[in-house]
Order: C-alpha cells, then structure tokens, then sequence
C-alpha cells in the first residue's frame, strides 16, 4: 500500500492511499488534467510516469494562472 | 524513474506531442534553441535595441524577463528593463509586486512601476464599480486590457525603449484566435502575430512575442526550475468572469485528448496571417485627438473608456 499527499499549490490538500501507482494516476485519481500542472514530487520536478512511493509529498503547480 | 531520450538523466519534462522526456539540461537546451528561433524567424530584434519587458509580476513575464536577461548578456549591444503595471486588484497583484522588485535586483535590471491609480486617478476595482454603477456593459477583463495597453506603450516609450517584449505563449496566442474565431472578429485576429507589424507612429513602440511557439507548460517549468513561480499562486478574481476561462479549459481538455492540437492551432493562425494581412493593412495609426498617443480612430480606446466612465 502507498500512502502519498498532494498539495495544489495555493489551494486544496488530498490525502491518497493506492495500490502501487504512477503521478499520471495521481492526475487521474483527482480527476485533474496532466495539461494544466507541473508535479513536483519532495522538491524535484517529475513526470507523468514516474511512480510515486510511499509517504511522497507531491505538490501540483498550476499552469493556468493570471487573469 | 522516467529518464532523459537524450542523456539518460532523471527527466524533468515529458512532451506528449512527440513522446520524448527531457532531464534539467536539454529541458533549458530545447527551451533556449525554441525562443532563439522565434526571435531570428520574426526578427524581432536588431544589434542595438532597449528592450523593455512587461512584466505582470507572474511567473510567464518573470521568465522572459529572466530569459531575455541572460540572452542579452551574449548581444552586447541590448540592454533589458522590466515594466510592471500594477491595476490595484486588491489581493492580487501585490503578492507580485514584491517577486518582481526582487527579479529585477537579482538580475541587476532598471525597472519601472506605474499604477491604474497614480495615471488614471483610479484603481480597476474602482472602475469595475464605477462601470457597474453606471450600467457599462463591459467586463472587468475589457478595462484592465485597454488601460494596460495604453500604459505600455506610453511608459516603455518614456523608459526609453525601442521594443517592447510580452510574454504571451502558444497558449494566451491560440486562446485569442479560437476567441476572435468565434466572435468573428478577423480584424483582430490580423493584429495577434508575433510581432506588431510596420507601424510607422512616432510614438508607438514595436511590440514583440518572444514565447509565440512556447507552451504554458513549458514556461511553467523554466519558472519553477529557476524559483521564479510566485509563492503565492493567487488567481486574478476576474479571471472566471472571462471568456478566455472557458476557451483555455476547452483547449487543455482538447490536448489531453489529442496531444499537438495546440501546435496545429498555432500553424493555421501563422497560416492566416499572411491571407489576412493582405485584406486587413495595417495603416498609418492616427494621433488621438485627446490624449495625442497612436490611436486606429479619431480618439483612443482608453480615452474613450474614460469618457464613457466619466473619468477623463
């Protein structure tokens, strides 16, 4: 079981526990776009296929911003 | 761990357009060699040129600040400076204000602040109601973009400048065209190209793109690898009473599911450009009468905004 938080940066925390997952996964689980955020996972700027391990904080940073 | 296609480095960044995964390194490399080519494709700038860089203080301006900066450190003959016009949106633009001043101090670049409030008299919150009060049918979008253009052009021509630079990407590019598309406004679709055209004004400055062919995505990433995205990522409040809100959702649901549509959208405005610049020339812009700044009609948009506000 892998236990990860994620933060969209600026606004909402989730808590998800999965079987072995990837952060594209992550994308799908929260139902977000993988167009519109750059996941960072504990610092570092990761891709869609990279998979997540357990306790990982992964922070989302919006594309979209500004007016 | 996804690695790089080209090194097999840890990758940072993965193109869904054409498959490949880029580490920190050929991220910059691919990043560096897009923007150059835009510039030298548009000519956008010559040997000797002020540029000056709108900057809103978000992280697509910050970047290209940052880029511009660091390019210009190799064409001996640019100097770099950053303009922020600041609205007054109360809990919005200050968060920005503050990451400008302190890019610009690292950077070692001459920077200038000009407020809605100090050259109008009146904040754009304090427009918006004002608007509202006096039944105006236009969005808070409409105001903050004419008084905005209006600034620029003024205030880079007074800070000396012989180009200004903004950091529209593919994304704010495509948004505009499938907007005026739908509003069947092709006039305005002629003026969105990458650079603003011969417009022989004395008092207007020349106006390039530099992230014409740069995703938000991509931008995204320079920002967050150079500590240039905000802290605070604070949305405009306006922003979902716009029109582009409901265009740029549609397009990112669209590239989720066709991966290079933003790209094919891109050609076939450069594709149009050309068709349409034969139909809709750009004239020799008039004097506006009132405030004697380059205008298309007799008065100026800004000007007749302020007129319809009673605030000229």
């Amino acid at each position: 079981m892998v236990v990860i938080f994620v933060v969209i940066k600026g606004s909402r925390k989730f808590k998800i526990n999965k079987e072995k997952m990837k952060i594209g996964d992550v994308f799908r689980e929260l139902g977000l776009n993988v167009e519109e955020y750059i996941p960072v996972s504990n610092g570092n700027i990761v891709t869609e296929h990279d998979e997540v391990k357990d306790g990982d904080l992964l922070t989302l940073y919006p594309v979209v911003s500004g007016g | 761990m996804a690695k790089c296609s080209f090194c097999n480095r840890r990758a940072i960044f993965y193109s869904r357009v054409n498959g490949k995964f880029f580490c920190e390194k050929h991220f910059l490399k691919y990043f560096d060699r897009k923007v150059r080519r835009t510039i030298r494709k548009y000519h956008m700038f010559g040997k000797n040129e002020t540029i000056v860089v709108a900057v809103s203080g978000g992280k697509d301006s910050l970047s290209l600040l940052h880029y511009l900066s660091k390019l210009s450190k190799r064409a001996p003959g640019w100097i770099i400076k950053g303009l922020l016009i600041d609205e007054g949106i109360a809990g919005y633009r200050e968060h920005l204000i503050g990451k400008f001043i302190k890019t610009c101090n690292e950077l070692d670049v001459e920077y200038k602040i000009v407020s809605f409030k100090e050259e109008f008299g009146y904040s754009l919150d304090e427009i918006v109601k004002k608007g509202k009060q006096l039944g105006l049918p236009y969005l808070p979008c409409t105001y903050c973009g004419v008084f905005r253009r209006y600034l620029l052009n003024k205030e880079s021509r007074e800070m000396g400048g012989t180009v200004l630079a903004t950091a529209h990407n593919l994304d704010d590019v495509i948004q505009t065209f499938l907007m005026n598309i739908l509003n069947n406004n092709w006039d305005r679709v002629a003026r969105i190209g990458p650079v603003s055209g011969v417009i022989t004004h004395v008092r207007f400055v020349r106006r390039v793109k530099p992230f014409f062919d740069i995703l938000e995505k991509e931008t995204t990433t320079y920002s967050i690898l150079h500590s240039l995205y905000p802290d605070k990522n604070v949305e405009c409040p306006y922003a979902p009473l716009s029109f582009r809100w409901y265009i740029r959702k549609f397009l990112n649901d669209l590239e989720m599911r066709n991966p290079g549509i933003k790209y094919s959208l891109l050609n076939s405005l450069v594709e149009v450009l050309s068709l349409l610049r034969e139909k809709y020339r750009e004239s020799d812009l008039k004097t506006c009468k009132i405030c004697g700044e380059p205008s298309s009609q007799e008065v100026c948009r800004a000007c007749m905004l302020r007129r319809e506000l009673g605030i000229l």
